[in-house]
């Protein structure tokens, strides 16, 4: 029999949270050394399907037992989805030889939570701003004044150099909220991508996962509040499980 | 501003999915085709083309080459 892997919490009692897993099978805990183990009974083999609504109740399974962890045992090591060990003895011996590591991880990771901050810029809007900037007024008055051919090429240069300064703004903005969000904790770039709908067609310009103390949130909250009244779109969302911050165990 | 968890499925994605420990280690079931999950559910968010354009994936990418793309 397999064991199918959620997180490691630090714990030496035997607990049983109950039929919550993937397809609803019962969730427990193997541990070793005060380190617990999240764990189902598991075939040996990985969950794949190509049924979306499937794999995304398997996601939430996953995420919600994590979620039922962290709230039974304060803080957890989360494992990537479909981890699943080969048997108990395997798990065991693994959890054995790593209790020293597992710990201290718990240690570092005790009272604090992972958070995504986004930061989106309303492009539309900096653009018609962008009208009133000095060379591009000039450009636009030059453009007027010329034939159709030679007008179509200033309005090429026009729009070129609008993108290029979006660009060079949204860095330095970028630059300075990074600077000024990682007071309140460590973090982490992400790529600019996978925006949820509703900002599809907002620039995102920083993407950032914060491991931040839990007595450091509400002042983060507040700082990026003031982001938020600033001219830009701020997600924060959380608390998650520390899934950026565990690193890679061997 | 206080947290909140409004991203469902694009967060999950980006946590339980993309990130959470990797184990490098020969205790666990060979998950060698589990990338596959996660190109079905980033295809349900957003179409092929989209993708493509976020550079989530290539065109030719051996992933996409094993999958019915039209069946999503």
């Amino acid at each position: 029999m397999a064991f199918y892997l959620y997180c490691l919490a630090k714990s030496n009692e035997d607990s049983n949270l109950g039929e919550i897993g993937i397809e609803k099978n019962k969730v427990y805990s193997i541990a070793v050394n005060g380190i617990s183990a999240l764990v189902h009974n598991s075939e040996e083999k990985p969950y794949q399907s190509e049924d979306k609504e499937k794999i995304e109740n398997w996601l939430l399974s996953h995420q919600f037992v994590i979620d039922a962890a962290t709230k039974k045992f304060g803080t957890v090591i989360p494992f990537t989805f479909d981890t699943i060990i080969k048997g108990e003895n395997e798990l065991k011996k693994w959890m054995e030889e790593n209790t020293k590591e597992f710990r201290e991880l718990l240690g570092k990771l005790e009272n604090k939570a992972e958070y995504l901050v986004q930061i989106y810029m309303d492009a539309e809007l900096f653009k018609k701003q962008m009208e009133k900037d000095e060379e591009i007024v000039k450009l636009k008055e030059g453009m007027n004044k010329k034939q159709k051919g030679l007008a179509f090429m200033i309005q090429q240069k026009i729009d070129m150099l609008i993108k290029n300064k979006i660009e060079t703004e949204s860095e330095k903005y970028a630059n300075k909220f990074h600077e000024e969000i990682k007071s309140f904790g460590i973090v982490k770039y992400n790529d600019l991508k996978n925006p949820p709908e509703k900002y599809k067609d907002k620039k995102m310009i920083l993407n950032l996962s914060c491991l931040i103390e839990n007595k450091k949130v509400e002042g983060c909250g507040y700082y990026l509040e003031k982001i938020n009244r600033g001219g830009f779109l701020v997600r924060f969302s959380g608390p998650w499980a520390p899934f950026s911050f565990a690193g890679e165990i061997k | 501003m206080r947290p909140v968890r409004d991203g469902g499925l694009v967060d999950l994605l980006d946590t339980a999915l993309d990130k959470g420990i990797l184990l490098n280690a020969d205790i666990i079931i060979t998950v060698a085709e589990v990338p596959l999950i996660g190109i079905c559910l980033r295809a349900a968010l957003a179409s092929i083309e989209t993708m493509l354009d976020y550079g989530v994936f290539q065109e030719d990418d051996p992933m996409i080459k094993g999958l019915n793309i039209k069946n999503i």
